[in-house]
């Protein structure tokens, strides 16, 4: 069902907008229309500017913090003036705190380059005092690839220098005091050698103690500072989520004159409003207004999109999953959720209709439903699904394949398949002429009676003039065929006036529909064949006994699994095609908006 | 099915060699089809997420084609008795 809906609109003295703005939010009832053009567009509430702006702080703290923030939440009460103060005050801290470990950092780099520079200085047995400004010395120090590749060239070159060499974790150092004069060329022939310098001028003469204690003091101050955090992460866990959603809900609100036209002393606002709450919101409305309100009830045109909410029955109301999935309806259309609620498990069980298949996924996704409540509403149309499984495994008389029973209607390919074939066309026929008759009603109230005549029942004249031609030529009726020809003759001007050429053109695809419908019949072939090659493989292994037993066992449940998987996969699909496909091109526009009235929130 | 049939007798090999052909490239058919279609989905999808529906209607309707290569397999099964 689709809820009736009523246009209102409301006029109202800017005087009393806040508190028509807090009532609104906490009816939820109204869902606003922009883009009536009769005044200016409104301006947002003078807070609305410190709100957004202490928002965006919230959720970056938040974020960092790793605090969630829940979209359902109690009513929350505060004054947004010392929110704001607070969560700036907090924002301070955390740049503070920033700093300040950003600083403690640093030192430990620092004192981490000099322990390792110590090291190397150590390894090749020099002093700091040895890197200082010479006259006719020049000197660098660095890790290299090949020591000796280099002093062979080097020695080449010349031999007034010293080399010192040290291994370090594998690498290479050396410390190379050359002639001034031969320095250039010392160089390029250390970068020919894949040399990285290492720059002692930063270094000072420092006692290992001091190194320590410096080190001390910034590995304790980080730790005061993760101590810190963590104890404003404890004080705002709960606080930031409720000021979060404080402030969200007066954002909303101080944003809502956006959406709102206004004049110098009064606003106007469209909107729709679910008809069963008419009369209690009016009430509500003026009363916050002290009657300083006018409310219009206006009667719906035929070029306003009227928001959809859909209303249905519990179990049934799961299937609206698949229009949310697909597009809702149109206001004046039919809300097609009960039609899927009765076919779709049907043509699901046709498919996969296996008396064992259907208790099992029976009861693995009523396990599911409760391990994730979340996805209540798939689990659901599984659920329904599975009943339509077990019904027609009592038809078909299937057992995990093994016929158990004599069916009345069989799949098994020693059998003969015609039953089958037909009884998958006569679920096609039907499914197909109940969409027509949908399609009739829905253009009935669209266009008006003889237009939707002519367009759906052109199709529903079309199928009986070629059943009666087929019929009365093989003599299975007595009648004469020209019956069938007047008939057919009916039905191409009746769909040539309904939907011109282009219904003369699709006449084939009325025929393909209904053969699509065989599918019925191919998917659950395959799966009843692949259930009986699982049967048949595990049926020696028992016979063999003794080990035999584990194995066939194994092969049942392991080959049945996979088997549920795939037909489960397949018949889902094939099921949902037939009615997004087949059915709702008989009938379903859609192309709805969602009635999201303001004040709600998805979550 | 026929299998065993097949080896011995030339015709019901015939006959299973038809079926098999109708499947194969009827199946070949559909996922070529589908391959183009489902690319495309995919790619709309990726702008607009509501397009799913539309999508999948879409990108299944080439299906009916190996649905209608099955029957035909399975009529001509039938053939060989």
């Amino acid at each position: 069902m689709i809820n009736d809906m009523t246009k209102l609109r409301l006029v109202g003295s800017k005087a009393v907008m806040p508190k028509i703005i807090a009532r609104l939010q906490e009816l939820k009832i109204l869902h606003i229309v922009e883009g009536q053009n009769e005044a200016e567009k409104g301006s947002s509430l003078p807070d609305a500017e410190l709100l957004s702006s202490t928002l965006v702080k919230i959720r970056a703290i938040a974020s960092k913090f790793n605090i969630p923030l829940r979209k359902e939440h109690a009513a929350q009460k505060g004054s947004v003036k010392g929110i704001a103060k607070e969560i700036e005050a907090l924002a301070q801290k955390l740049i503070k705190i920033a700093d300040e470990e950003k600083e403690s950092n640093d030192i430990l780099r620092k004192q981490q380059d000099h322990l390792e520079k110590a090291k190397i200085l150590k390894a090749l047995k020099l002093d700091l005092d040895a890197f200082q400004e010479y006259s006719t010395l020049s000197y660098t120090v660095g890790f290299i690839k090949n020591i000796e590749a280099f002093e062979a060239k080097l020695k080449e070159k010349t031999t007034k220098y010293s080399l010192r060499k040290a291994i370090i974790e594998k690498k290479a150092v050396i410390a190379l005091f050359i002639d001034s004069s031969f320095f250039d060329s010392a160089k390029s022939m250390l970068t020919a050698h894949d040399f990285i310098s290492i720059d002692f001028s930063d270094m000072k003469q420092s006692s290992e103690k001091r190194i320590k204690e410096t080190v001390a003091k910034a590995q304790s101050n980080l730790k005061g500072i993760g101590r810190k955090r963590i104890n404003l992460k404890k004080e705002y866990a709960k606080k930031l989520p409720d000021y979060e959603f404080l402030l969200s809900n007066e954002l909303e609100k101080a944003e809502a004159p956006l959406r709102f036209q206004e004049t110098d002393k009064a606003f106007v606002v469209w909107g729709f409003v679910p008809k069963e709450d008419i009369e209690h919101s009016i009430k509500e409305l003026r009363n916050a207004a002290n009657d300083r309100l006018v409310v219009e009830i206006h009667a719906i045109d035929k070029k306003d999109k009227v928001p959809i909410e859909l209303e249905n029955q519990k179990g049934v109301n799961s299937f609206q999953f698949f229009l949310d999935l697909y597009t809702l309806p149109k206001y004046k259309e039919i809300d097609p959720t009960w039609f899927m609620f009765i076919t779709f498990p049907l043509l699901f069980g046709f498919m996969l209709g296996d008396y064992g298949y259907g208790l099992t996924t029976l009861v693995l996704f009523w396990f599911m439903k409760k391990a994730m409540p979340q996805f209540k509403r798939f689990f659901n149309i599984l659920i329904f699904a599975s009943f339509g499984t077990i019904f027609f495994g009592l038809i078909f008389g299937e057992f995990f394949g093994y016929e158990f029973w004599h069916p009345l209607i069989s799949r098994n390919p020693h059998h003969a398949l015609e039953p089958l074939m037909i009884a998958a066309l006569f679920a096609g026929v039907i499914h197909v002429n109940a969409g027509l008759i949908a399609g009739f009603i829905n253009e009935f109230r669209a266009h008006g009676f003889m237009t939707a005549f002519y367009e759906k029942f052109g199709w529903i004249f079309l199928q009986a003039s070629v059943a009666l031609l087929a019929l009365s030529y093989t003599k299975v009726i007595l009648l004469l065929p020209i019956v069938g020809w007047i008939v057919l003759a009916l039905s191409l001007f009746m769909l040539y006036k309904g939907e011109g050429v282009r219904g003369l053109v699709e006449i084939p695809s009325i025929f393909g529909n209904i053969l699509s419908y065989l599918r019925l019949m191919a998917i659950g072939l395959s799966s009843v064949g692949l259930a009986l090659v699982i049967n048949d493989q595990a049926a020696p292994l028992f016979a063999a006994g003794g080990l035999g037993y584990v194995w066939g066992a194994l092969l049942l449940i392991v080959g049945h699994i996979i088997n549920i998987g795939i037909g489960m996969l397949g018949s889902f699909l094939h099921s949902l095609r037939l009615h997004y496909v087949e059915l709702f091109s008989k009938f379903y526009k859609g192309g709805g908006i969602r009635f999201k009235p303001f004040g709600y929130k998805e979550g | 099915m026929a299998v065993g049939a097949a080896i011995t007798n030339g015709s019901t090999g015939m006959i299973a060699l038809a079926a098999g052909i109708a499947i194969s490239a009827s199946a070949f058919a559909a996922a070529w089809a589908e391959k183009g279609i489902g690319t495309a989905a995919i790619g709309a999808m990726a702008e607009k997420e509501e397009l799913f529906g539309k999508g999948l209607i879409l990108t299944v309707i080439p299906e009916t084609i190996v649905i209608f290569g099955l029957v035909i397999a399975i009529l001509i099964i039938g053939m060989a008795g």
